[in-house]
């Protein structure tokens, strides 16, 4: 069963109880695992706001058109609740800053460190909500500079600027991890 | 640093792991139940709808023969303020607005919001029972701050004026009170009313924002719109940097450790657009004295790096006194914080 389907047939699925469950056992893992590879091994977050994207598409399938890919949609929605969470979360890590300022005056460590998820995991962790999201959705999503500006609201020299201290602030905090 | 090989680090996070079938088991109870509701809701919608227009006719009807108050209009006898008691608003729990309106989501702090009712209060918490500062005219518009809040099932935010840059247009004066027309005030909101009616709406800034701004723009700028359009960015500007005037006075509100931000430096150096422009340009330099930034003779055309809505603004609120600490933080970040600095032969 495919679920490339066209427009009002997610409604039908809906209706039929068993469809709708192998429906949502075939699409769940893929955009939990979407948005889990997003939220830096947070899973109580990646659980949060995979139910914010389910519920919110249910309630709004009458608005997929079928025209991509169910999950290509069902992630569409899981990034702009990413985005809603980090602008909400922006003001917190932007107390993080003092620490990554902090290392600004300290030594440069090289930028290769271990390609492992955990250390990804960590440099990301330090760096601010704004520029965490950034380069997520550059990086990660592959999205053009000029969609990322639009995902987050600011124009595409702004959101060039914060890549530009992202990069910056994630080599310092992926390199200073294999310091110890 | 390359950008495949940020790639590539990233690319370690793609993750392979299941979601929790007890999470998955619950999740998938709760959209049924959201797709019952959804396709009941429907149907009921249908009646509704005849019954709402009715209703809607017979309200508009009785509104204009004023059988029924407006209630957010502005009512002297009803005004906390003027009775000198903080009493519960009428705003929130009078209302003659249909319900069933969908609850607008939460706006994102730092978003510029404006208000879509007369009369709204300007309050000191997020209580109909919190003190009023004053109403706010309809269209009056503003930056969230802080908040949601949610009280009395109303969302609260802490928005605050765009205010004004030195040395213009109107006089913000304390306490607040009355009509608030001067955009120089910082209070809690309602967001919504019970039903879900908007009473705050996101909009643009009012002009926009300038993509490279100048010393000239950012200096002139509505001060909270520079944390509106500018936080987290790093600014690079090019502006006269005049002698400044002699005889600062000298500022002792702050915690000692931002008195630079809240104060701003004592020899109150500032930028211009034009060369030869005496004692002080329209945008103001703050520099934190442990960033190790010196700035040079005046008199000359610099090339400053800079932002505005600096961390350390969070610690602005921390000085004990008399000054809202909302407000002497949201007064920090609007702040220019120089981050590098060079002379250059012109603009």
């Amino acid at each position: 069963m495919t679920y490339d389907q066209p427009a009002g047939s997610l409604e039908s699925i809906v209706r039929d109880e068993r469809a709708f469950r192998a429906w949502y056992d075939e699409v769940l893992p893929r955009v939990y695992r979407y948005l889990a590879a997003r939220t830096g091994g947070d899973v109580t977050l990646a659980e949060e706001l995979t139910q914010q994207t389910f519920v919110e598409a249910i309630r709004h399938r009458g608005s997929f058109d079928g025209r991509s890919d169910v999950v290509t949609w069902l992630c569409a929605i899981g990034r702009h609740r990413l985005v809603d969470h980090y602008r909400r979360h922006d003001r917190e890590a932007r107390r993080q800053d003092r620490l990554i300022e902090a290392h600004r005056l300290g030594k440069q460590p090289a930028w290769d460190g271990p390609a492992t998820r955990d250390a990804v995991e960590r440099a990301l962790a330090v760096l601010p909500a704004d520029q965490r999201l950034a380069l997520i959705l550059r990086y990660l999503d592959d999205l053009p500079v000029r969609d990322v500006a639009h995902a987050i609201g600011r124009t595409e020299k702004a959101t060039e600027s914060l890549l530009v201290r992202a990069r910056e602030n994630f080599r310092r905090a992926h390199g200073g991890q294999t310091d110890a | 640093m390359l950008d495949d090989q940020l790639r590539r680090l990233l690319r370690t996070l793609d993750d392979r792991s299941d979601p929790d079938p007890a999470f998955a088991d619950a999740l998938f109870e709760r959209l049924s139940l959201v797709a019952h509701n959804e396709r009941r809701s429907r149907g009921v919608m249908v009646l509704l709808a005849a019954a709402l227009l009715t209703a809607t006719l017979a309200a508009g009807a009785a509104l204009g023969s004023g059988l029924i108050p407006v209630p957010w209009t502005s009512d002297r006898d009803d005004d906390p303020v003027a009775q000198g008691t903080p009493t519960p608003s009428p705003v929130a729990s009078e209302s003659a607005r249909p319900s069933g309106t969908p609850a607008p989501s939460a706006i994102p702090a730092d978003s510029v919001v404006r208000t879509t009712v007369d009369g709204l209060q300007l309050r000191e918490s997020f209580s109909t029972r919190a003190t009023s500062l004053g109403t706010l005219p309809n269209g009056s518009i503003g930056l969230v701050v802080g908040g949601p809040r949610v009280a009395e099932g109303m969302p609260w935010y802490l928005v605050a004026a765009p205010s004004l840059p030195p040395n213009t247009g109107c006089a913000g004066s304390l306490p607040l009170s009355g009509e608030l027309t001067c955009p120089t005030w910082l209070g809690w909101i309602t967001g919504a009313d019970v039903d879900g009616t908007a009473w705050l709406t996101t909009t643009d800034v009012p002009g926009g924002c300038p993509e490279e701004p100048g010393a000239d723009e950012l200096g002139t700028m509505q001060p909270g719109f520079r944390i509106a359009c500018y936080a987290g960015a790093e600014l690079t500007l090019r502006g006269w940097y005049p002698a400044p005037p002699t005889g600062q006075s000298t500022c002792a509100v702050a915690d000692p450790a931002v008195t630079w931000l809240v104060c701003g430096d004592p020899d109150a150096p500032t930028l211009a657009a034009e060369e030869g422009t005496v004692d002080v340009g329209p945008l103001r330099l703050t520099v934190d004295p442990a960033s190790g930034v010196v700035l040079p003779e005046p008199g000359r055309w610099l090339e400053v790096i800079g932002h505005v809505d600096d961390p350390a603004s969070e610690r602005c609120g921390d000085a004990p006194g008399d000054l809202d600490p909302a407000w002497l933080i949201f007064h920090c970040r609007t702040q220019f914080v120089v981050d590098a600095v060079r002379p250059v032969s012109g603009p």
